[in-house]
């Protein structure tokens, strides 16, 4: 369905070490600064109508006393064969040439079909217009655009971040590099579990990652080419 | 999109390609941390480092601002505690310096006391007020009945304060933290010169025995050891490290082990024994005690102790093996495993240290000095403060005159609500607090202080293995009416004059930061002196890049470790006698209550910020309240189901003098979650609700389980018993994900 | 010939006689559908003021009530159009009285059927963006999405159905032009497009709505083949099915025939039409009905059976759900309202009474609406990674606006009995002089009166 042309563009991806991963959710919160994540309230939540660009997955597996605990982080998984992308009626969710899986909130009309056919339930919807209780709204991130009601969102591998990174490397006059880029959730895990970058690039650290005989890619087998690469726990 | 300049401001070229680019001076605008207000460049990042403030750790943080904002805060990624990296409660930071439930200016009390009311006035309204009341006090001879509380552990509050109340003629008292999560080697290791607070090279380490020590979360400096964990696990060159928590209730921590040992609520120090004893007993220890220690060691073997500590004996000992043969074997463990006081695990937790000789040694248990890990005592102040336990605060204002109580970033209102009656007693309470919590509603004076994002202050950083001097700056200008509740200190010096004012010769506490950072940075002793004019300027040039990078870490040796060796340690090592006294069983109340503080929430400190409100916690996925944690089969024999709303009713504990009335407690009711990585004779909740003001995102959520904490403070056994019964379905639970199995078996 | 003109009168007199008497069962009935509508649009402003989230969904059900009234009133629409014109090309002569009824169904159907797409989205004001036409944001819509083809297919089958509705609606209209007065004779010449019934007009009409006729059903079928693709063209689990397409319109026609024997038996009680709608109608209508639910019943057994014996994980949980787990209610209702009442009814000739094929309707429709339901909330609320599971319950704003749907319907018909006649009057006639004579006769009755006028 979606063709691939041949690019010189980057192509972002993200490896995520579940070996390091503890679950701690501070990924969660830096999110949910940087991108002007609204906070539903206690009503809202409990309908299961928070907003999450990422969230962290535990299961427990096992029966008292031989528990163990597996968490795991899931955000927009950008695929390569997104399937909320050709099930949008107005563009709203497209793929960009860098491989980014983009939602474009003053094209979206809310049919919340790309929500109903992604494999991750990542998208969230904004239900209501929320409220940010004066001055909570002063921390907004300008580089990033307060969602309306009626609109899908979900993660954007920190766009903003990522248009910044590769200005700044154009005024240098050279190619995106690792370390130019670094999402929100990259930036504050504090185990390091998290690893962001340019996997076209086959000396970026996303790149060798993504070869480790422990990647996987989480529902892989539907097909839909994901753009994060989980390193699996264990030797 | 318009193409914006990112700059992230940390190193100084990075500043300076930014700023030249932006600005017609360069030679003025090389540090970003100084620019003043009128000079932003509207659409320029701005970064600046300060301290975060969110816990004790230490961090170091970076805050971009634009505009006049603070929009977001990172890790400073020069900083050794956290290089870049932050948690989920720093995150939010922001929501601190923006809450909307601030105290937005100073505030006297109008009608009743008690109602609540308030009418906003003057600073200097405000200081003369508390100045008249303290001056007419000291007329009459009774200065000592004025007490000041203050929970600021980390910064120089305590110590300005201290100089003021010393001069005044009274006291200031500095509370410790509910969950005192000290690692005392105590008893054989305290008459050693050096601090209480050893250091853990987990990142060393290949295998990790953790008692109870929640480091991943709330334990010293989650940070710094999240950090250590990860390349603990996967740091390229070295192998894979094994990690075993002994905890009753599975913690996030716990929850990342490759092993889980729920032994029985307060015999982790069993467990750590007999693991001891099979290190003894077949000879795999590398530093080994006199004959007759072992000789009466025996005892304590695994298959003495199994019954006791519900851990089968064969996976003791193959614990004990894997740890002694491992490389590097490190045990660490918290003094509140949960809620129970438990300093014996501290003590064998360590020992086990001791046998494996990890002392000093990569990998192990690093003891410095104590003039590394408090660098502000080496201000020029006076040494020691008044330290009490939150539980104690009741007795002590009880006990004393007390006519006007001045309290700082403590709610005593809310960890023992009981006190509120007493705390009525008092003629005149004057609150420092920034936001209207509890006890601030009983107050006849509201002095709301600045948040730390607003703030000067010098701090230290927990557990590091450097002698790093912290820097809090303000990143935006103040956003309210509010002051800084040194410089209040100052303001009412000057207005008591004398001895008073005498005391504390700076103006501002600004200038006394940056010329008490400067001077750590010269590697001076820091005097609070005031000096000339001539010298401040000279000292801005040492100044600026300080400020730019947020701390100072001072090499003073090479290595801060104290010169000590394992074996030195295991000499004199006195066996204690109780520890194998019978599990306490009760018929009454079966289980085991454990309270324990909230990854994100802390105790209640962090209830008023929406972001962790609604972040769901990590092992439950409930947000936006409080819960009871119950076994799933003892849930199932009690007719339990998950969601259902419990009644949890604690036996009465008898403490001692005025705290016999508060430790009976209410029964209470909240929803259960049936979780099965918790013991079956063990309920487990955690801190951080039940708010009954705090603002309108932490009011009215959840239970307050803090609570009970005074319960077990003061009950020997440091267990606190309970029951519990289901009373109704009506599902009141908050929840973000299920807690089903990854994947879902059907048979056909 | 004058037996024959007596009998023209009569027919007449019935067949207008509800455009010229009004009675209090049809004022009760517009009034109270008229209070529920007024409350469903009501519900539906509220929404607009405050955001969609006055409804149930959450993620991860972003769809429920609306999109379950969406399928079912498409479904319905299958009704009419589809029965009318398959027996007009099939030439059933028991058809006539029965073809404007059904032909209205569709009609007013797909007219409340679309509403659901565009009340339920997240900024319904945008519905248009929808269409391609040139516009500021310089895009066309997306054509690789369903609900595009969804867009196009309902435009199309609305278009073709109001104009399969009208053509045959011509010859009647005239007659009413002749018998009206005033100002209803001059809307009544308007839309009678100058009907004189001259041979060469005959003839086209004839003409055209046999073309119409082949074409709607193609169309129709398309239709719902492709409201069942906004499923099965998702990777969901128990929605990425092939059969979705033949299965949905099965569900439709059967679906839409309950509707239709509903409304008959209404009209033909309010409005004493016994001696044209007659237990034959309903008679033969039970056994297309009885036909469909053996299909529908063939069509869900298939499609359950190899949910279960493929065993895929994520399928098999969705399955399990509706058999014996938090849907299994439901499900089993639907069995029953779908099959096990109403294929006795149908099946045994003593109950294919009138009264027996208005309770199969009945039960038809309710299961047909759990149907829809049950295929789009269990799959959302058991999405593949188990901890983000969700449940659903309705607001009083869905229930609200899905019951004033309803009203609206019935509203709407109940106002289209009172302008147009409900049975085709000349398709009627025609009918008479059809059966007894071999040869088609191209001078009905109705048209000879109004020319001698």
């Amino acid at each position: 369905m979606s063709e691939t042309t041949p690019t010189n563009k980057p192509q972002w991806a993200m490896v995520i070490d579940l070996d390091r991963c503890t679950g701690c959710e501070a990924c969660v919160v830096a999110c949910n600064v940087e991108n002007n994540v609204a906070t539903v309230g206690a009503e809202e939540a409990a309908k299961g109508r928070t907003i999450n660009w990422i969230r962290i997955e535990r299961y427990f597996e096992g029966e008292y006393p031989d528990v163990r605990v597996k968490f795991r982080p899931v955000m927009c998984q950008h695929c390569e064969e997104a399937p909320c992308e050709p099930v949008c009626p107005v563009y709203a969710t497209y793929h960009t040439d860098e491989g980014l899986n983009a939602q474009v909130y003053n094209r979206c009309v809310g049919t919340r079909y790309c929500a109903n056919n992604c494999p991750y339930t990542v998208r969230s919807f904004n239900f209501f217009d929320h409220v940010w209780d004066a001055p909570l709204q002063k921390a907004w991130n300008p580089e990033v655009s307060v969602r309306s009601r009626g609109v899908m969102e979900k993660c954007t591998f920190c766009v903003q971040r990522i248009k910044a990174g590769e200005a700044k490397a154009k005024d240098e006059n050279r190619d995106v590099k690792d370390g130019d880029v670094t999402p929100a959730c990259v930036q504050t895990c504090p185990t390091k579990a998290m690893y962001f970058g340019n996997i076209a690039d086959p000396t970026s650290e996303v790149a060798k990652l993504s070869k480790s005989s422990r990647a996987t890619k989480l529902l892989e087998d539907l097909g839909t080419k994901p753009k994060v690469i989980y390193l699996n726990e264990g030797e | 999109m318009k193409r914006r300049e990112f700059i992230i401001l940390t190193g100084v070229g990075a500043t300076s390609a930014g700023m030249l680019s932006a600005c017609g001076h360069p030679e003025e605008k090389l540090i970003p941390a100084l620019i003043p207000d009128d000079e932003y460049v509207p659409g320029i990042d701005v970064w600046k480092a300060s301290t975060c403030a969110m816990c004790d750790a230490g961090c170091g943080i970076v805050v971009r601002t634009r505009d006049h904002k603070a929009n977001k805060i990172e890790g400073n990624p020069q900083h050794p505690v956290n290089r870049g990296a932050l948690c989920a409660r720093g995150q939010a930071g922001l929501q601190v310096l923006y809450n909307p439930d601030r105290i937005k200016a100073p505030m006297k009390r109008v009608g009743e006391r008690f109602s609540g009311q308030f009418a906003e006035i003057s600073w200097d309204e405000a200081i003369k007020i508390l100045a008249d009341k303290l001056r007419d006090l000291s007329a009459i001879g009774k200065a000592n009945s004025v007490h000041f509380f203050t929970n600021d552990r980390r910064g120089m509050t305590a110590h300005i304060a201290t100089r003021f109340m010393e001069a005044f003629g009274s006291h200031a008292y500095l509370v410790n933290r509910l969950f005192n999560e000290d690692s005392a080697i105590s008893g054989f290791l305290n008459s050693y010169p050096f601090v209480n607070k050893p250091v853990f090279d987990i990142a060393n380490a290949t295998f990790l025995l953790s008692f109870g020590a929640r480091f991943l979360e709330t334990w010293h400096s989650p940070i710094l050891y999240s950090r250590a964990y990860g390349d603990f696990r996967r740091a390229s060159g070295k192998v894979r490290g094994k990690f075993v928590q002994v905890e009753p209730r599975m913690s996030l921590t716990g929850a990342n082990a490759d092993e889980w040992l729920p032994a029985r609520v307060g015999s982790e120090a069993l467990v750590a024994c007999a693991i001891a004893q099979v290190i003894l007993r077949e000879g795999l220890a590398k530093n080994t005690p006199d004959a007759n220690f072992i000789k009466s060691f025996e005892a304590y073997s695994p298959e003495n102790t199994a019954a006791l500590t519900d851990i089968a004996a064969e996976k003791i000992i193959r614990i004990a093996r894997e740890f002694a043969k491992s490389d590097r074997p490190l045990a660490i463990t918290s003094s509140t495993i949960e809620m129970t006081k438990s300093l014996a695990s501290l003590k064998w937790a360590n020992f086990l240290n001791l046998l494996v000789g990890n002392i000093n040694q990569k990998g192990g248990m690093l003891l410095l000095e104590k003039d590394y890990t408090f660098p502000l005592a080496k201000l020029d102040l006076p040494n020691g403060f008044s330290n009490i336990d939150y539980f104690k605060f009741p007795m002590m204002i009880a006990d004393r005159p007390c006519e006007i109580l001045m309290i700082h970033n403590f709610n005593p209102a809310y960890v023992v609500p009981a006190t509120k009656k007493k705390l009525k007693t008092i003629p005149f309470i004057a609150s420092f607090s920034s936001f209207m919590d509890e006890t601030s509603e009983l107050a006849d004076l509201l002095l709301p202080d600045h948040t730390s994002l607003e703030s000067w202050d010098i701090n230290y950083a927990e557990a590091t293995s450097e002698f790093i001097v912290n820097l809090t700056q303000p990143v935006v200008k103040p956003e309210f009416n509010t002051k800084q509740t040194a410089d209040v200190f100052i303001a009412l010096s000057r207005a008591l004059g004398d001895k008073v004012a005498a005391s504390i010769s700076f103006s501002s506490i600004e200038e006394t930061v940056k010329q008490g950072f400067t001077s750590f940075a010269k590697k001076e002793t820091p005097a609070l002196v005031k000096k000339k004019a001539a010298e401040t300027d000279a000292e801005e040039d040492s100044w600026k890049p300080l400020s730019e990078k947020g701390f100072f870490i001072n090499k003073l040796k090479n290595n801060p470790a104290y010169e000590l060796e394992s074996h030195q340690l295991l000499t004199n090592i006195p066996l204690t006698d109780s520890l194998l006294s019978d599990a306490y069983e009760d018929q009454e109340y079966p289980f085991a209550l454990l309270v324990y503080e909230h990854p994100t929430l802390g105790v209640g400190e962090q209830a008023n910020l929406p972001l962790l409100q609604e972040l769901p916690d990590a092992m439950t996925s409930v947000m936006w309240g409080s819960w009871l944690e119950i076994n799933p089969k003892t849930a199932a024999q009690l007719g339990i189901k998950d969601g259902d709303v419990v009644e949890i009713a604690v036996e009465e504990v008898a403490i001692g003098g005025d705290l016999r009335t508060i430790a009976q407690f209410e029964p209470i009711q909240l929803p259960a979650v049936l979780y099965a990585a918790i013991r079956p004779d063990v309920l487990a909740m955690p801190c951080g609700q039940g708010h009954t003001a705090y603002g309108r995102y932490a009011t009215n959520k959840g239970v307050n389980a803090v609570v009970f904490t005074i319960g077990s403070a003061g009950n020997k056994r440091g267990i606190l018993r309970a029951k519990v019964k289901r009373i109704s379905n009506e599902n009141k639970l908050i929840r973000f994900g299920t807690n089903l199995p990854e994947h879902i078996e059907i048979k056909r | 010939m004058q037996n024959d003109k007596a009998t023209n009168e009569k027919i007449n007199d019935d067949l207008l006689r509800p455009l010229r008497q009004t009675g209090w069962a049809w004022r009760v009935t517009v009034v109270v559908c008229a209070i529920f509508l007024l409350a469903a649009v009501a519900a539906f402003a509220y929404q607009l003021q405050r955001g969609i989230g006055v409804w149930g969904i959450n993620r991860p059900v972003f769809w429920a009530f609306d999109i379950t009234n969406f399928v079912f009133w498409i479904g319905i629409s299958h009704a009419g159009t589809l029965i009318s014109a398959i027996l007009r090309v099939t030439g059933a002569e028991w058809r006539r009285p029965i073809t404007r009824c059904a032909e209205a169904i569709t009609v007013f159907a797909l007219m409340i059927g679309g509403i659901f797409p565009i009340i339920h989205l997240g900024k319904p004001m945008l519905f248009y963006w929808l269409a391609p036409y040139p516009n500021e944001r310089g895009l066309w819509p997306n054509f690789r999405s369903p609900l595009m083809w969804d867009f196009f297919a309902i435009n199309a089958y609305f278009t073709g159905s109001l104009i399969y509705l009208y053509l045959p609606l011509i010859p009647d209209l005239a007659l009413v032009r002749d018998k009206a007065t005033g100002w209803r004779k001059t809307i009544y010449a308007k839309l009678s497009l100058g009907w004189r019934g001259t041979q060469r007009q005959w003839h086209a009409l004839e003409k055209a709505v046999q073309v119409m006729a082949v074409i709607i059903i193609p169309v129709a079928v398309s239709v719902h083949t492709i409201v069942s693709w906004d499923f099965a063209m998702a990777i969901q689990p128990m929605w990425h099915s092939t059969m979705f397409g033949p299965y949905f319109v099965a569900g439709a026609i059967f679906s839409g025939i309950a509707a239709l024997i509903l409304a008959m038996a209404v009209i033909r009680k309010v409005f004493h039409l016994e001696n044209y709608l007659q237990p034959i109608h309903f008679n033969n209508l039970g056994l297309l009905l009885l036909t469909l639910s053996l299909l529908w019943f063939y069509f869900t057994f298939a499609e359950y059976l190899t949910t279960w014996y493929g065993n895929e994980p994520h399928e098999k949980v969705v399955f399990q759900s509706k058999i014996s787990g938090a849907f299994a209610p439901l499900f089993w209702t639907m069995v029953v309202c779908c099959f096990v009442i109403p294929m006795p009814i149908l099946a045994i000739k003593k109950l294919r009474s009138i009264s027996g094929t208005v309770i199969a309707s009945l039960t038809v429709l309710v299961g047909m609406w759990l149907e829809r339901f049950l295929i789009i909330v269990p799959t959302l609320s058991q999405p593949r990674l188990t901890f983000n599971w969700g449940s659903y319950r309705p607001t009083i704003f869905e229930i609200t606006i899905a019951v004033g749907t309803v009203a609206y319907f019935i509203l709407l018909y109940a106002v289209f009995t009172k302008l147009f006649p409900i049975i085709a009057v000349w398709e009627y006639k025609e009918g008479l002089t059809v059966s007894p004579l071999p040869h088609p006769h191209h001078d009905p009755a109705g048209a000879t009166i109004a020319t001698a006028e």
